[in-house]
């Protein structure tokens, strides 16, 4: 039993009743206030914080019944315990009371040794839930701290390049989450680099992990600087392979990968060059909505070391758009728990005018189908356009 | 009647302690003799005020306050022992909760004379 002074109310209307429980808590070493009715009762109550209240059912103005309503009722209250005080032969009151969400009650006349144990054993969870409310305060606080430092691992700006426009977003279902997306230009080659990613499962250990892939796929692709006249297709499969082997040998075993699309884009002449491994395709759309998929170049990484990753590269023409995404957009559930579908998601993609519009139109289509539902899964959208205007 | 429950009353009491001596002791060893005398005190001063709302509710037909002023006497009369005074406040209790205040009789006189009859024995207690 946790043992210590509390803060205790007790309500009552009968001075005699106030009295002897007022006696008998701070013999027990209790910090004891005293209220006369409900009303009483509850202007204490949001101006100080009690650990439980003891409280009459009969009273003037305002009942116990009343208090006890208004007390669950009220977020602020509601989780401070209520023993009700109330006669032998008004037990049915009691269950009522109980019923209301009373922590128990208490016979009158009082009993000393009853007294102290109810209080005792109310007080003891009363203070066990505080201490759970404060764990999981400091876990909320946590995973706050993470979320921040997660944010800081996705582009703040991403590249300009005249005739071209990048947008992304992601929305993650928990407050940290395991996809992500990156773009950003890689000075040496004149390339823009564009990154889409799901680990697999959600959550902390999936966060863990994005920040691991994408501070890896960065680092190499930037190593291989050093390698100087080498293409973008070398380029990436060093990058993805050193990647891949390095996950597979050294996490081997806790079982995490990613599907990644790893592209280069030249945005001189529109080729992109790319390792599709285990992503879910991307599409090249054309302005009236005609799409050619980016199927696998080969498996997910992390999960076989020494594999292959064959390099693909596509042309965008003016005005054609390259649109990327997480199973989690076309995964989307409603209430009914039905799916938003990839049909569905292909079939916003035609008439765009805008990357940026292209994005908020779908992110806002998706939000719309998800209505009240939870989201159920990451969801990232990257979108590159060709002006139709460039040559 | 009403002489017949005066009679009962002055009968049981020839034969009845006015305060429980068992309930009366119990209440000491919970609080400490020290204390009794504040608590005797705090029912002898707040037990007329309620008594005296019985009457004009009973003539008022006004069956909560009389339940209520009831229900108050009897949670103290247990908490001293003062049997009879309890018994009859919680018949009292009873009749104003059925909406029965026709059938209160004299009860009301009865009551007082049983608290006064209780409040003497407690003064005696405290002594």
């Amino acid at each position: 039993m946790i043992t210590g002074s509390s803060h205790l109310l007790v309500v009552d209307d009968n001075k005699v009743n106030r009295m002897l429980l007022m006696h008998n808590l701070q013999e027990q070493g209790h910090c004891v206030d005293l209220a006369v009715n409900g009303c009483e009762a509850l202007e204490l109550l949001r101006t100080n914080p009690f650990d439980l209240v003891l409280l009459d059912i009969e009273m003037p103005e305002m009942d116990g019944y009343q208090v006890l309503s208004t007390m669950k009722s009220d977020v602020q209250l509601r989780h401070i315990p209520v023993i009700m005080v109330t006669a032998v032969d008004e037990i049915e009151s009691a269950i009522r009371c109980i019923e209301m969400g009373a922590e128990d009650y208490l016979p009158k006349p009082f009993n000393p040794v009853l007294l102290r144990a109810r209080i005792g054993a109310s007080l003891d969870k009363k203070h066990l839930r505080d201490r759970e409310q404060l764990y999981l305060k400091s876990l909320e606080r946590e995973l706050e701290i993470g979320r921040e430092i997660q944010a800081g691992f996705l582009p703040t700006e991403l590249p300009h390049s005249p005739g071209w426009e990048i947008s992304a977003c992601l929305k993650s279902a928990k407050k940290v989450a395991g996809a992500f997306y990156d773009a950003f230009y890689l000075e040496s080659e004149q390339k823009i680099c564009l990154v889409i990613a799901d680990v697999c499962d959600k959550g902390v250990g999936a966060a863990l992990f994005m920040t691991l892939f994408r501070s890896l796929l960065r680092f190499t692709i930037g190593a291989t600087d050093a390698f100087g006249e080498h293409s973008p297709a070398v380029r990436l499969k060093y990058a993805v392979s050193l990647t891949n082997n390095y996950i597979a040998d050294t996490h081997g075993d806790t079982g995490m990968f990613a599907t990644i699309f790893f592209g280069m884009l030249d945005p001189l002449d529109g080729t992109l060059t790319y390792i599709n491994a285990g992503h879910e395709h991307p599409l090249v759309v054309t302005s009236n909505g005609k799409y050619t998929p980016l199927g696998n170049t080969g498996p997910a990484v992390g999960v076989i070391p020494n594999v292959t990753f064959a390099v693909r590269d596509v042309q965008l023409q003016p005005g054609e758009l390259f649109f990327a995404f997480t199973d989690g957009a076309p995964d989307s559930l409603n209430l009914a728990e039905k799916r938003f579908g990839r049909e569905r998601l292909v079939s916003l993609l035609g008439n765009h005018t805008s990357a940026q519009t292209l994005l908020d139109d779908v992110y806002a289509q998706l939000t719309e189908y998800v209505g009240e539902a939870e989201q159920f899964d990451d969801i990232t959208l990257l979108v590159v356009r060709r002006s139709p205007l460039s040559i | 009647m009403h002489d017949l429950i005066i009679e009962r009353l002055e009968e049981e009491s020839m034969s009845e302690s006015i305060i429980d001596q068992a309930t009366f002791d119990g209440l000491k060893q919970a609080v400490g003799a020290d204390y009794i005398p504040e608590l005797v005190s705090a029912f002898l001063e707040e037990a007329p005020a309620l008594i005296a709302q019985l009457r004009p509710a009973l003539l008022a037909g006004d069956a909560e306050t009389f339940r209520r002023a009831a229900h108050s006497i009897k949670s103290n009369a247990a908490t001293f022992g003062a049997t009879r005074l309890f018994e009859l406040a919680k018949e009292m209790e009873s009749l104003a909760r059925e909406n029965r205040l026709g059938e209160v009789g004299n009860r009301v006189e009865v009551l007082e004379e049983a608290f006064s009859r209780a409040a003497e024995a407690l003064k005696e207690l405290c002594t």
